[in-house]
Parts: structure tokens; C-alpha cells; sequence
């Protein structure tokens, strides 16, 4: 034992039961030293002869060792970085305080302009990535080799974790994250569909829940009648999200034995008499139902009656034409049918799902042109239809008053996902309009365009936004209203600095 | 004088202080905006009927409102450079009005019999009086000191195994009273030891550690009499004995040097009290200095250095061995221009030489409580839930002391290859404040710096 252990251990026990330990096997001036404290004081003596040892144990430290490490170094990166300082700060800001658009779209423009992000924002964008799901697609490409190196040595950032951008993609599917493979999946259907799901197939009984999920429903690009049977047998998967998964991509088949087999469930219950159609809902649950992931068990609290949830669970499982087929009757037509009978609530909540499973821009259209009691979703279904067919409904809702200004900038906040924004003409109506409210002095009392002003600055095509800047200020302010319009004024800046980065050239990011 | 945006809000006492000025730059809110040669003011329009005037002399930038803040500069002076520095065209040239014309013309008049009173022959000394105050305070520090030995020896005697949070109260009382005998380094000693009771693994050795070389001062003080005139000032900086700052000016060893800014960090002691440490090295005399600096209530600090940057000055070192800690006797004005002294990335020393030269100083000086070190070819990196700085000679490495945020980013910047690291050895951990790339040549700014420095 060392000397200074037994000092340690006088000193743990104390000096009034174990004497001061005498210094044995010391080399050289320090054992002098300790035998001179020996003759010496006796007060004190045990702390003098540690402090002796601790300032020789100071001066003579040693590191300790440490196993040789086994991370990788980080690879060098192709892409040069965004050096920009402007920039830079511009973006540590909107990863910080968001919104969440803002934050896609920066990190979007700095992986369009073939940039990477620097060294010093990593952190704070994985950690952005790591709080919002939403983000995490954006935050990748961004990221460059340093990043996903990073990320590799922190369990909060494993969702960006993967292989290297720059391998192939089949290192890309063996090592990479989630999202890396759905996205080698999706290119791969692109090109050559049976390759692709083969590549699925042979693996899919054994990844965990959430990946069957997500890779299956990535077989939706080029989806075919030649997919029908892989889907198909995953229709009784254990977890209710893959069994969606694989009833919406079937709806999109119509000749699929799934699709014939609820077609044939539903067929008898919609019946004609004379010139009027009718529907029932089914009187008892089917014991085939199960193989079609149809649910008998209603949830406890749905708004739903039980026979009316049978109903649903039918109608939202059909491709939307087979209505149209079946009756004869327009998207529209339909609608105002359902609604004069008993059993309007699941039909509906049942067709927009269909909807929303396999897009059907007529009944879109169809169900948005409803007057706003009668529909719902209206987000959603906006977010179904292209660009050009949203901006009707939306100018119908603005009114010539402006007076839909409050829902179209909600709704079209939920319509476009982030990185979309509405057409640069009915942005710049949008924009006209905020302005002219603000400067009439709105915000004072108007607390949800507040709410409004901040999502539309976040939300509208770049080319509207000289419009909702430099916003008028007044002495007088509330702490509300000041802060709206800070919040106004900081993501207009930030998004015309961003919009000087995808415009100019990809060498940009040059010294 | 104008100052840009970044420092304005370098200025801020705090965030939130920052954070309300950038809401209140809005001309609109300022009825009046106006600026001279020698200052700016504004009136800004608050919550009670009569608004709240705002000057800033520019020669500081010294800053006064009429507010009822405590935050120091204001919202409101700060609000007001933020506008000169964004948008210059708001403000009106004219002359000051009264209450800012008045309010200027005071200060200049104290500066005035300021620098009368320095211009006046200093009082002449009196030996005498001195040398008796002297004796006065060691023969405090000694009944101060007798007690503590008596003190320490009781807690031996007992034994550490016993010691618990319950005598974390008893220890303070005794950290008082070593301030009571005028003897506050022996305070701030206790304190820092009382903190390590029951903390972690391995808590008696460290505790062993501090009252150990404590007892060391203690021991020395009864000896003062035969000790060398440097080992003697050791022993009193060591005390916390103040050092009279013209006296150090008058007398102390000077060097002039080209000063590197190897890094910084800033540390809130008991409240509103914010420590600073600088540290520097000499380009040619290789002379690693320690500025130590004092802020209170939330006011900033009278000179910026930037890390890695380079300045000429002539330092004045405190008396001692080894002695770290320095003055600025001169520091040329314009030098805050850094181009015009080029800055060069720390020069490393290999890895037994950085040692050497700490064992050097530590045998100079036992109670020097921080030592600077640069290691080159140094990789960051965590194993289980600790982060060390990986040394160039393989398998050693020191443990790091560092935020998890703050060593993610030293992370990034690594990305597991070597970097240039300067930081703070303590005996025990290294903290890390300033790092560069290895190949970081003459120009080179560090990569990476400890947040919370101010560049």
C-alpha cells in the first residue's frame, strides 16, 4: 500500500485511534522530508505529511490510461460548407427559436445549394431534429459527413445515424438509418419496382414494427397489380399500423382481391329502389372481416354507434370510384345524398379517409366546395390536391372583403407541407391583406391575427414577403403586439437572407 | 465612435436584457432621437406619462436612463446604440439638451479632478504607519491561523469517515471566521472543501488533498520570518492578502511582449460578483500570464481580449515564484485592431515538456490553484459517460470538465482527429476554453471557444 493510502486511511478512521502511519519505502528527498515531520509537531502532523505528498503527487501526475479508441474518424467531406456568417447566425437562430417551416426551409436551401452546414451548428441542428419528428428528413441531407459522424456518438441523435452519404446504396441499405433506407427503397421503385420489392420482401419478417410500416408504404411509388400479393399477406400483420398501411396501398388497386372482397361485404347494403339508392349499415360483424383489416370492436369512446362503426370501417377500405361507378351519381351528388340520410356521419368520415388513403382531386373538390358546416378536414383535403387546383377554394374562402383571411392562412398552413407555400398570386394577396390590417391598427385587439401574422410570414411565397416587411411600429404597444411583430420582422429577414442562398450558384459556399 | 450591433449586445448584462432591447428598437417608440460629437440620447416612451431619457456618453460608452432598472446598461440604453448602429438616419445632429449637457458635463469635471489628483505627487509614504498596519494584520492572521491548526487537527483526530452534509454549516462558520482574521483565501479554501464532503466516489482523498497543502499555509505562517521575499508574497497571495495596485505598478518586474490570447472564461462567484480569467503568452519571451478580473452587478469588464488574437503590452507580474498572475501597466490603444499584429495559433510544446514546465511551476509554488496547458494533437472524446481529452502519447488522456452542449461542439469540430486545445488543469480535470486545428498557421482564429467567454 502506498504511503499516501495508509495516510488516507489514519485520516478516514482518525488520529485518536490509529497513529499517524510512519513513512516507509520512500525514496530520496521526499522520505527526509516525512521523517523530519515525524520528529516534528504532533499537531498537525498527519494533514503536514499529506499536504507534502499531495503537492509531489501534483507535481509528478501521471494521465491516466485510457483504452485506445475505436471510433472511426470523421471522412472527408465533399461538399464544401455554408461559410457565410450572416447565414450561419441566421440559421443557430431559427434552429433555436423556429418556427418549424422556417427551419425546414433553411436547412433545405442549404442542402438544394449543394452546401453542408458547419461544424459549429451540428449540435444544434441534431438537436433540433432530435425534438421535432417533423424536421428530421430536412435535417439530414444538411448535415455532411461530420454530422453523421456526430450523430453516430450520441444515443439522442441515432435517428440521423447511418451510413455515409457517399456510399452505394446497398451499404446504404445494410447500414443505414430509417429514413436512409426508406429512401433507397423509393429511388429504387422508381427505376426498377420488382427489384425493390424483393429487396422488401426478403426482409420484412424480421424488422421491427415501425420499419415494416414505413418501408412497406414506400412501395406506393409505381405501385402495381404485380405488388398485390406481398401487400396482401400483410393485411393480418400484428401491428395495426402495418395492416393500415397495406389496406391504403390496396385501395389504390381496384382490381385487388382485397378491394373485390369489401366491395362484396358493402354491395348488398347499398340497394335501389326506383330512382332512390339507400344504405344500411351491416346488422351483424362478419367473421371474415378480420382477414380484410376490418375492425369489429368499436373503440369505447368513438362517436360512432357500433353498427354505424361497421359501416365506416367498410366504406373508408373502397376505392372512392367504386361509388361513382356503382350509382351513377357525381362526387357532389353523393354527398348531398349522404347528407338527406340516416347515416351521413360514418359515410363521410369514411370517404375522407378514403380520400386521404388514394387522392381523388374530384371528390376534393367535391367535399371542399360543401358549405364549411357540412365538411371537415379541410386542411387535408387541400393538402391532397396540386397547387393550382388548392388556390380556387382558397380565394372562395378569402371572400372579395378578405374576410377568410384567418382560416385560408390556417388552412393553408396545413395544406402545404413544409417547404410548399401557396402561388406567389395569392401570396401576394395574402400579404397585401395582413398589411392593410396591421396597419389599421388590428393586432390591438385581434389576438389570433397575431397568431396569423407570424404563420404567414413563415408560410408565403417568398416573392410576397417585401409585403410584411417593415411593418409599421407604434409607441404605444403592447408587449403582444410587440412581440408579433418582432417574431414578423425576424423570419421575413431570415427567409429573404435564405432566398440570396438558393438563388445564387452552388459555389456559394466557396472561400 | 459607433459600435456595431454585436457590440452593443455584447454589452447586455444578461440575455433577457438583450432580448428586450432588440423589442424596443422601433424609432417609433423614441419620440426623440438625437446624437452629438460626444453623445447620443433618446427619449423613449414607457409605461407612466413621462418618458424615460436615455444618454450614452461615447467616450465610455458610458450609459444613464432615467428607468428604475437595476440592469445595468438598461433596455433603454441599449435599445438606443442598437438604432445608431442599425439605423443612423433616425437620429437628429443637435446639441444636448439640458439634462443630457449637465449630466456630461459632470463627468468631464470628475475625470478632470481625477486626473489632478494623479497628476499631484502621491501622498508621500510613511514607512512607519505601514509597516505598523502590517503587523497588525499578521498578528490577526496568526491568533486566525492557530485556531484553524487547532481546527484541522480536530477534524484528523476524529477522522474524515465521520464528516457529513450536516457539517457542511460548522465548516462555513469556520470559512468566516478565517475571513474575520483578515485571512480570506484560508475562507475561500474551507469552502471549496467543504464542498467535496460526501461527493462522489473517491471523496476523502480529494478532501485529504485540499487540507493537506492547507495545512501547509497554516504551518508557514508562523514562519514568515525566515522565508525569502518571493516565497513570502506566495504566502500572501495565498491569504488573499490584497496587492496594492500602484505599489505592483511602481515596483514589480515588467515585460513587454507580443501577448497571445490563449483563452478565457468567465465564473459567477457568490451572487452578482462575476470573475474573469485571461491568459496569455508572450510571442517572444514565452511567458504564460493570468489576468484576473472582477465585475460587479452585471457591469462588463473595462477591456475586451479576443481569443487567439495577438496584442502588444507591457504586463506587470505580482511579485512570487513562477508568478502567473499579471497587470496591464500598458496596452497601446489602437492595438484593437487586430490586423495589426497578426495572431498565430498557441504554440504547443510536445507532451513530457507540458508536463515538465507543470511541475515546474507547481514546485515553484504549491498554491497555485490553476495551471494553463496546451496540448497539441489533443482528441476529444467519451467513453461511457466521461469525456476526456485523448493526449498525442496514445493511451493517456485527462479527464475533461466540460457541459455536455460545449463538448458536443468540441466534438463537431474534432470529428475524432486532433486539434490544438489550451485549457485549465486544476490537478484533477482539464476544462478546455480554446481550441485549433493542428495546422492552424500564423492568422489561424481558433475553431472552437468556450461559450460564455466573451470574444
Amino acid at each position: 500500500m502506498s504511503h499516501w493510502n495508509q495516510l488516507l486511511q489514519a485520516a478516514l478512521v482518525g488520529t485518536s485511534r490509529q497513529p499517524v502511519p510512519a513513512a516507509e519505502g520512500m525514496p530520496g528527498e521526499f522520505a527526509v522530508l516525512l521523517h523530519a515531520l515525524e520528529a516534528g509537531e504532533a499537531q498537525g502532523h498527519l494533514l503536514r505529511a499529506a499536504g507534502v505528498l499531495a503537492v509531489g503527487r501534483r507535481a509528478g501526475f501521471i494521465a491516466p490510461g485510457l483504452s485506445p479508441s475505436d471510433a472511426p474518424v470523421a471522412g472527408a467531406d465533399e461538399r464544401p460548407e455554408l461559410k457565410e456568417p450572416l447565414l450561419q447566425a441566421a440559421i443557430a437562430d431559427a434552429l433555436v427559436n423556429g418556427p418549424l417551416r422556417l427551419q425546414h426551409e433553411t436547412l433545405a436551401a442549404v442542402a438544394t445549394a449543394g452546401l453542408r452546414l458547419p461544424h459549429g451548428l451540428l449540435p444544434t441542428a441534431l438537436d433540433a431534429g432530435r425534438r421535432s419528428i417533423e424536421l428530421r428528413a430536412a435535417v439530414v441531407p444538411a448535415l455532411g459527413e461530420r454530422g453523421l459522424w456526430l450523430a453516430a456518438r450520441n444515443d439522442d441523435w441515432r435517428y440521423a445515424a447511418g451510413a455515409s452519404e457517399q456510399a452505394d446504396a446497398q451499404t446504404r441499405w445494410d447500414e443505414g438509418s430509417l429514413e436512409q433506407r426508406r429512401a433507397v427503397l423509393a429511388e429504387q421503385r422508381r427505376t426498377d419496382p420488382a427489384g425493390a420489392r424483393a429487396r422488401l420482401a426478403a426482409e420484412l419478417q424480421q424488422l421491427p414494427a415501425k420499419d415494416r410500416a414505413t418501408l412497406l408504404a414506400a412501395l406506393a411509388v409505381n405501385l402495381g397489380l404485380d405488388d398485390e400479393a406481398l401487400i396482401d399477406a400483410q393485411l393480418d400483420d400484428r401491428a395495426r399500423d402495418v395492416r393500415q398501411a397495406a389496406a391504403e396501398l390496396l385501395q389504390r388497386l381496384p382490381g385487388s382481391a382485397h378491394v373485390q372482397r369489401v366491395a362484396a361485404f358493402l354491395s348488398p347494403l347499398l340497394t335501389q329502389a326506383g330512382a332512390l339508392w339507400r344504405i344500411d349499415a351491416p346488422e351483424a360483424a362478419d367473421a371474415r372481416w378480420k382477414d380484410d383489416a376490418i375492425d369489429p370492436v368499436r373503440p369505447t369512446h368513438d362517436n360512432l354507434g357500433e353498427r354505424a362503426w361497421w359501416l365506416y370501417q367498410l366504406v373508408r377500405q373502397l376505392p372512392l370510384a367504386w361509388w361513382t361507378a356503382r350509382t351513377g351519381m357525381t362526387p357532389a351528388a353523393l354527398l348531398d345524398w349522404a347528407a338527406q340520410g340516416d347515416w351521413n356521419d360514418a359515410l363521410l368520415r369514411g370517404w375522407n379517409d378514403a380520400v386521404a388513403a388514394a387522392p381523388d382531386f374530384d371528390w376534393c373538390d367535391a367535399m371542399l366546395d360543401r358549405p364549411r358546416t357540412q365538411r371537415a378536414w379541410t386542411g387535408q383535403l387541400l393538402a391532397l390536391l396540386p397547387r393550382g387546383r388548392r388556390e380556387r377554394h382558397w380565394l372562395a374562402e378569402l371572400g372579395e372583403d378578405g374576410s377568410g383571411l384567418h382560416e385560408v392562412v390556417g388552412f393553408a398552413d396545413q395544406a402545404c407541407a413544409p417547404g410548399e407555400t401557396p402561388s406567389p398570386e395569392l401570396s401576394a394577396r395574402l400579404a397585401a391583406a395582413l398589411r392593410t390590417r396591421v396597419e389599421a391598427g388590428a393586432l390591438v385587439n385581434d389576438y389570433v391575427l397575431r397568431q396569423v401574422l407570424t404563420s404567414a410570414a413563415a408560410l408565403l411565397h417568398p416573392s410576397a414577403l417585401h409585403a410584411l416587411a417593415d411593418l409599421p411600429r407604434a409607441a404605444d404597444e403592447t408587449p403582444g403586439t410587440a412581440n408579433a411583430l418582432a417574431d414578423t420582422a425576424r423570419i421575413v429577414r431570415a427567409r429573404q437572407l435564405f432566398h440570396t442562398l438558393s438563388s445564387s450558384s452552388p459555389s456559394q459556399g466557396r472561400p | 465612435m459607433s459600435l456595431s450591433t454585436e457590440a452593443v449586445l455584447a454589452l447586455a448584462p444578461d440575455d433577457a436584457s438583450a432580448k428586450a432591447a432588440k423589442g424596443l428598437v422601433a424609432p417609433a417608440k423614441w419620440p426623440t432621437l438625437a446624437f452629438s460629437d460626444e453623445a447620443v440620447w433618446g427619449e423613449c416612451q414607457g409605461s407612466g406619462s413621462k418618458p424615460y431619457q436615455t444618454q450614452v456618453d461615447l467616450s465610455g460608452p458610458v450609459f444613464r436612463c432615467s428607468c428604475p432598472s437595476r440592469k445595468f446598461p438598461c433596455k433603454h440604453g441599449l435599445a438606443l446604440m442598437l438604432m445608431r448602429a442599425q439605423n443612423e438616419a433616425s437620429f437628429s445632429k443637435g446639441d444636448p439638451p439640458p439634462w443630457v449637457a449637465e449630466w456630461l458635463a459632470s463627468r468631464r469635471e470628475k475625470a478632470e479632478k481625477k486626473e489632478a489628483r494623479a497628476a499631484e505627487p502621491p501622498a508621500a509614504p510613511d514607512p512607519a504607519a505601514a509597516a505598523k498596519r502590517d503587523a497588525q494584520r499578521w498578528k490577526r492572521i496568526e491568533a486566525g491561523v492557530q485556531e484553524l491548526a487547532r481546527w484541522l487537527d480536530d477534524q484528523t483526530r476524529r477522522g474524515l469517515a465521520s464528516l457529513g452534509s450536516e457539517q457542511q454549516q460548522a465548516w462555513g462558520a469556520m470559512a468566516a471566521r478565517m475571513v474575520d482574521a483578515q485571512a480570506p483565501g484560508l475562507g475561500q479554501r474551507i469552502v471549496q472543501a467543504a464542498e467535496l464532503i460526501g461527493v462522489g466516489e473517491g471523496w476523502p482523498a480529494r478532501l485529504l488533498d485540499r487540507l493537506g497543502r492547507l495545512q501547509l499555509i497554516a504551518d508557514a505562517v508562523p514562519r514568515r520570518g525566515s522565508l525569502s521575499p518571493a516565497t513570502l508574497a506566495d504566502l500572501r497571495t495565498a491569504l488573499g492578502w490584497p496587492q496594492d495596485r500602484d505599489a505592483l505598478l511602481a515596483e514589480s518586474e515588467r515585460v513587454g511582449d507580443h501577448w497571445l490570447v490563449l483563452g478565457q472564461c468567465t465564473d459567477e462567484r457568490d451572487g452578482r460578483l462575476v470573475e474573469r480569467r485571461v491568459w496569455l503568452q508572450g510571442r517572444a519571451s514565452g511567458r504564460r500570464a493570468l489576468l484576473l478580473d472582477y465585475a460587479h452587478g452585471g457591469r462588463g469588464f473595462e477591456t475586451g481580449w479576443i481569443s487567439g488574437s495577438e496584442r502588444p503590452a507591457v504586463l506587470c507580474f505580482y511579485p512570487g515564484h513562477a508568478s502567473q498572475r499579471a497587470l496591464v501597466a500598458e496596452l497601446p490603444a489602437d492595438a484593437s485592431s487586430a490586423a495589426a499584429a497578426p495572431a498565430s495559433a498557441a504554440p504547443a510544446m510536445d507532451t513530457p515538456g507540458e508536463w515538465q514546465r507543470a511541475a515546474r511551476q507547481i514546485a515553484a509554488n504549491p498554491w497555485q490553484p490553476l495551471l494553463p496547458m496546451v496540448w497539441d494533437g489533443a482528441v476529444p472524446s467519451r467513453d461511457g459517460d466521461r469525456w476526456w481529452l485523448r493526449l498525442e502519447a496514445a493511451p493517456q488522456a485527462l479527464p475533461m470538465q466540460l457541459a455536455a452542449q460545449e463538448a458536443w461542439q468540441l466534438m463537431a469540430h474534432s470529428g475524432g482527429a486532433p486539434l490544438r486545445v489550451f485549457g485549465e488543469w486544476d490537478g484533477e480535470h482539464f476544462v478546455p476554453l480554446t481550441a485549433w486545428s493542428t495546422d492552424a498557421a500564423s492568422g489561424a482564429a481558433p475553431v472552437w471557444t468556450l461559450a460564455g467567454a466573451r470574444a
